[in-house]
């Protein structure tokens, strides 16, 4: 289904009805005045042949092409008279022009004459021309400014539709405020505008609600987390382990772990949602980075994988030190976990550019489902599914662009933190 | 040494008492804000562990009193909210550590031990095990007063391993000791593995007992017994 805006919809469909409108209308006038003057003009021929007939004196009549009488031998009955339409050749102009023609068979004294008397048609061609030019110019006249009227009337009086549309599409669940609304004249667009500030605020209310709930859980699961582990690490003393046990409690022990970082992760994401950082500093995110890289460096090297990088001094960034903190360490992260034995890490650091660049095998979703919650490429034990998803909440808050891409066996994490500000 | 841990959670309070007290230490508990006050008030202690959520009042306010009332003690705060803004205020109440729930027993073992050591051992921050002496303050290692030059990671692990001596320690438990809360980015227990297995190459080679024992499918344990 093609579309179109509101306006261009309301001016199409006027002017089109305008234009049919238009041509009905000058069609059965035109119609109208044809027939009326046609029973003038016959009416005329008829009274001009009596008043002539009148004073007939007999002798044969031919001004042509207006009048003609004849003798004729015989009478045709009565009834035989005609109107109709003629054309007759013009030498002077060089044309045939149109009359009306009126053939009537008179009787006076002994003698039968054929009388034709014609009245040209021309006044009714120039009238003709005339309507089509008054209808052309008055119909061109009203169509333009119907546009132009349909146009303005219809900008100032959706202007009110046009703004509420602008302000929900910079509607955000995450900074909520009350979405002011002006009273407009027209009623529609008040009970519009009632509506989405009432649903948005409904929205707001639940979303709120929502997140409380969800930080309130992983709040709640803390305690009961603390108390299991601190069992397990009471239970590991006991000295008459056998290996079953132990390795049981192993098992425990490592699914507590990943329950516990699975619940920070989540802490920290409703955390950032809900504006808990929202203290900023400046940071200088090259020395952040390289700060980072030497940390990496240890376990990069212990997995045999090469970290190469090109660190530019950047002009400090305006943020949240533990965010920025977050989003280095986790792609980092990421690019030494994901990656192949022996594999590379590319970290570059440019012109407010930060991009990371790591082997690995080809993911088999190579869109950015990858920052989604919980997406998995791997049944890996040790991830949470939740560290690049942590990413794209960052990069929303601070407006940062997040991209990535899968090239030659290489995947491509890039932030644009200068977003040309 | 006399302990006060402070906490609601019945079964958390404990966990924590049996561990530390397996250490020799006196420990005392109380689980309501008015309790603990009346303790601060009555009796005389080296060191609190205090959680921040109290029913009946915060933690934060019983550190603010107990600071005035024991000037000398040492303060380690316990709380299920990873909230800067109640570390900072904590630490500048005088508290001199602050940890986050959930945690492992050791590593609370081990933040106790450091402030102790800290506040009432200024004046010899080393400890000694047979022939090893371990510098806390220099971060130094002798064996047979020799000394081993180890890595910041294996000197963490080795001071980890001597405050929790004859107890197990779980290599998680270790791995969240030498990387706090950046341990789940580098979730990988070889990495421990590697560590542990350098440690003790190197405390061998000066002739130091092979103290670290490895506890199949758990972690290591520091025995000199």
């Amino acid at each position: 289904m093609t579309t179109m805006k509101l306006l261009r919809s309301i001016t199409r469909t006027y002017i089109i009805t305008t234009v049919i409108a238009l041509i009905l209308f000058t069609g059965v006038i035109f119609f109208l005045v044809t027939v009326i003057l046609k029973s003038n003009i016959d009416e005329q021929l008829v009274n001009n042949k009596e008043r002539m007939m009148r004073n007939y004196t007999g002798d044969p009549v031919m001004i042509f092409p207006f009048v003609e009488i004849k003798q004729i031998p015989v009478l045709p009955p009565r009834g035989s008279d005609i109107l109709k339409d003629t054309s007759i050749y013009n030498p002077v102009e060089k044309e045939y022009e149109n009359f009306r023609e009126y053939v009537s068979f008179v009787e006076s004294g002994n003698t039968s004459y054929m009388v034709i008397i014609r009245s040209s048609l021309i006044e009714q061609e120039d009238l003709f021309t005339a309507f089509i030019a008054v209808f052309g110019i008055s119909s061109l006249l009203l169509l333009t400014a119907l546009f132009f009227i349909t146009k303005r009337t219809t900008r100032t009086l959706l202007a009110p539709f046009y703004r509420t549309l602008s302000q929900l599409q910079t509607f955000s669940l995450r900074n909520l405020h009350a979405v002011p609304f002006e009273r407009t004249p027209i009623e529609e667009f008040n009970e519009l505008n009632s509506i989405v500030t009432e649903l948005t605020a409904r929205a707001g209310r639940e979303y709120t609600a929502l997140k409380e709930f969800s930080e309130n859980a992983s709040h709640e699961l803390q305690t009961p987390l603390a108390i299991i582990r601190s069992k397990l690490d009471l239970l590991i003393q006991k000295e008459n382990l056998d290996e079953e046990q132990k390795q049981s409690i192993e098992s425990i022990y490592q699914n507590i772990n990943k329950l516990t970082q699975l619940n920070k992760a989540l802490l920290l994401l409703s955390r950032i949602e809900s504006d808990g950082f929202a203290e900023t500093q400046t940071i200088d995110i090259a020395a952040e980075l390289r700060r980072e890289l030497e940390t990496f460096s240890t376990i990069a090297e212990f997995k045999n994988i090469t970290i190469s990088y090109s660190i530019l001094d950047q002009s400090p960034i305006i943020a949240h030190p533990v965010l920025i903190n977050i989003v280095i360490k986790n792609l980092l992260s990421n690019a030494v976990k994901h990656n192949n034995e022996r594999g590379i890490v590319n970290v570059r650091l440019a012109n407010g550019i930060f991009s990371v660049e790591n082997t690995g095998p080809q993911p088999a979703d190579t869109t950015e489902k990858l920052f989604e919650r919980f997406h998995k490429e791997s049944p890996s034990a040790d991830s949470t599914g939740l560290g690049l998803s942590i990413v794209k909440e960052i990069c929303l808050l601070y407006h940062f662009i997040l991209s990535y891409s899968y090239n030659d066996g290489f995947h491509r994490i890039v932030v644009t933190m200068d977003s040309g500000t | 040494m006399k302990l006060l841990i402070i906490e609601d959670e019945q079964e958390l309070l404990r966990s924590m008492m049996e561990y530390i007290r397996g250490d020799g230490y006196i420990c005392d508990s109380s689980s309501r804000f008015t309790d603990a006050l009346n303790k601060i008030n009555l009796n005389e202690y080296d060191c609190f562990v205090v959680d921040i959520t109290l029913p009946g009042g915060s933690g934060l306010d019983l550190i603010r009193h107990l600071k005035k009332v024991q000037q000398n003690a040492g303060v380690i705060i316990i709380s299920a909210k990873n909230s800067l803004d109640d570390k900072l205020k904590g630490l500048d109440l005088g508290a001199d550590d602050y940890l986050t729930k959930p945690f492992h027993l050791a590593e609370l073992n081990s933040r106790i031990k450091s402030v102790l050591r800290r506040r009432f051992y200024s004046g010899s921050s080393s400890i000694t095990l047979n022939e090893l002496r371990i510098d806390t303050e220099k971060h130094q290692v002798f064996v047979h007063n020799n000394e081993v030059i180890l890595t910041k990671k294996e000197f963490d692990i080795l001071l980890y391993l001597v405050t929790n001596k004859e107890r197990v320690i779980t290599k998680e438990g270790i791995l969240e000791h030498i990387w706090g809360d950046d341990s789940n980015t580098f979730d990988n227990l070889d990495f421990v593995y590697t560590h542990i297995k350098n440690l003790r190459k190197k405390l061998i080679a000066q002739q130091c007992p092979d103290y670290i024992r490895s506890i199949y499918g758990t972690g290591y344990k520091f025995t000199i017994q």
